[in-house]
């Protein structure tokens, strides 16, 4: 296609960035005064701002399965027409939306606990604006808000992207973490799940055509870059966690 | 959905079989079901694995291109389902676009006819006329053997050397590293709590890695499972190699 620079004169990233420097997430939880909403979170990344909301566990509405002992989840995304940089049709915005809801559903299940019978959990996710890194942004919004509503889970789920482009003449080994929406285009990119405490992957999406020991060497592979990502958001997320938790007293971690 | 005795039986019976290192249908861990390949008219070709059976075809026409890229021809993929199982109808769609399309397998520079005035659309249509799981691995293959056989209007072949195939594994948690099965039936869908889909081709190349949750897998059962997958798919790549011989 084009090519777009992806490096600055001075070797950095278009938005200044270095290539392993991920952008530091700003969440505000328990953003809205409703009181049927359990947990919400204004989730910010650089340029993409996610609001989560979670209703639940609460009564099952849905009767079709009466037999099903866990937790029914139900995910709802609206992507706003002007979260990207042209106008998106409405159609299109909801094709986009539908195509996440499965596999958010799916990554959510791996790590919360759904035993309670008879009762659904609702996370309603607006995105107000997108500049990469979606589906990634999305699964930490969701999981803070859950957090805030107070869901049980095995661990705390942290999601980063990484994202490599063939050609690469300066920096080494060619591998951009956290990319936004311009990097994205026409590179290899993985999303990945992964649960700190237990140091296991809950989820890995990879587009893109690479080969495979791009994806599995150690420390520069796709695979490590983006666990080690993840460990340090996990770091992140946890020390501001804390402090709300001393703050409020409402939990403990 | 009503409580079905046998489903429940069954969800019960795969794990136990798999403790003793047996699957239901006697296969072993690491073996696939056999593949027949049926080239249908127009350019369409049937997979079936076992009882799945996926139908993929794919056409050509004439249009105009976009006024800001006049080389550019067009990729279209498109699914259907026969029966109304819309979150499989999402997984198998996500991950045939993920793999035809993002995977930037077909050069559109290639389906220029003349430039600024007509160019090919190319689309891939994928019906899953039985789903008895594994339809990730057919439709991928069927679409590939599909792409394989095209020709042009002009009677030139598409333009691509490294057609993909994916390899399904479906999950279960187990005391050590979760067991991993080869081309799962339904029932061992069911019964399994996830499944990891790795896109490959023939040059070592990974074009997908699809694992939507269901089970927790280790750094290196991660990279594991890649490796593996790049082993098994040799046998789907000779299905594509005798496609592309006739």
């Amino acid at each position: 296609m084009n090519s777009i620079e992806k490096f600055t004169p001075a070797g950095l990233r278009i938005d200044g960035r270095r290539p392993k420097e991920f952008r530091i997430p700003e969440f505000e939880m328990g953003f809205t005064a409703l009181p049927e909403i359990d947990g919400s979170v204004r989730y910010r990344q650089g340029g993409t701002v996610i609001e989560a909301c979670v209703t639940g566990p609460s009564e099952r509405q849905r009767r079709t399965e009466v037999f099903d002992m866990h937790t029914d989840l139900i995910i709802n995304i609206e992507l706003a027409s002007f979260s990207q940089t042209t106008l998106l049709d409405r159609n299109i915005a909801r094709g986009v939306a539908q195509s996440h809801i499965s596999n958010l559903k799916s990554t959510l299940k791996s790590v919360l606990i759904l035993s309670q019978p008879h009762s659904q959990i609702t996370i309603d996710i607006l995105v107000i604006q997108e500049d990469g890194a979606l589906v990634a942004a999305m699964l930490n919004a969701c999981i803070l808000a859950l957090i805030d509503a107070g869901v049980p889970m095995k661990d705390l789920l942290v999601a980063t992207s990484v994202l490599r482009f063939s050609q690469n003449p300066l920096m080494e080994n060619g591998v951009f973490v956290d990319p936004i929406v311009s990097e994205e285009n026409n590179a290899c990119f993985l999303t990945l799940a992964y649960l700190p405490n237990l140091k296991v992957v809950s989820a890995t999406f990879l587009q893109g055509r690479l080969p495979v020991q791009e994806i599995t060497k150690p420390t520069h592979g796709l695979i490590d870059t983006a666990v080690h990502a993840c460990q340090q958001l996990y770091e992140i997320f946890k020390t501001e966690l804390e402090k709300r938790a001393a703050q409020t007293q409402q939990f403990t971690l | 959905m009503a409580f079905n005795p046998l489903f429940a039986f069954v969800n019960t019976l795969v794990p136990d079989l798999l403790k003793e290192n047996k699957r239901m249908d006697g296969r072993e861990f690491n073996s696939m079901r056999s593949i027949d390949l049926k080239i249908l008219s127009d350019f369409g070709v049937q997979i079936s694995f076992g009882q799945t059976v996926i139908v993929a075809r794919v056409s050509a026409e004439v249009v105009e291109p976009l006024p800001h890229r006049p080389f550019s021809g067009f990729f279209k993929t498109s699914l259907k389902t026969l029966g109304s199982n819309t979150d499989l109808r999402q997984e198998v769609n996500s991950v045939i676009q993920t793999v035809m399309r993002q995977s930037r397998l077909l050069n559109l520079d290639s389906l220029c006819v003349s430039v600024g005035q007509s160019v090919y659309e190319v689309v891939l249509n994928v019906v899953i006329v039985q789903d008895d799981g594994n339809c990730f691995d057919a439709a991928i293959l069927a679409a590939s053997c599909a792409m394989a056989c095209f020709r042009l209007p002009d009677g030139n072949p598409l333009n691509i050397q490294n057609l993909p195939v994916g390899v399904t594994f479906a999950t279960l948690e187990s005391d050590g590293d979760p067991l991993l099965l080869l081309d799962p039936t339904s029932e061992e869908l069911a019964a399994c709590s996830g499944a990891i889909t790795v896109a490959v081709n023939e040059y070592r190349e990974v074009c997908s890695i699809f694992q939507p949750g269901g089970v927790l897998l280790g750094v290196d059962a991660l990279k594991n499972v890649i490796e593996m997958a790049l082993t098994a798919s040799k046998s789907y790549l000779e299905v594509i190699a005798s496609v592309s011989e006739k």
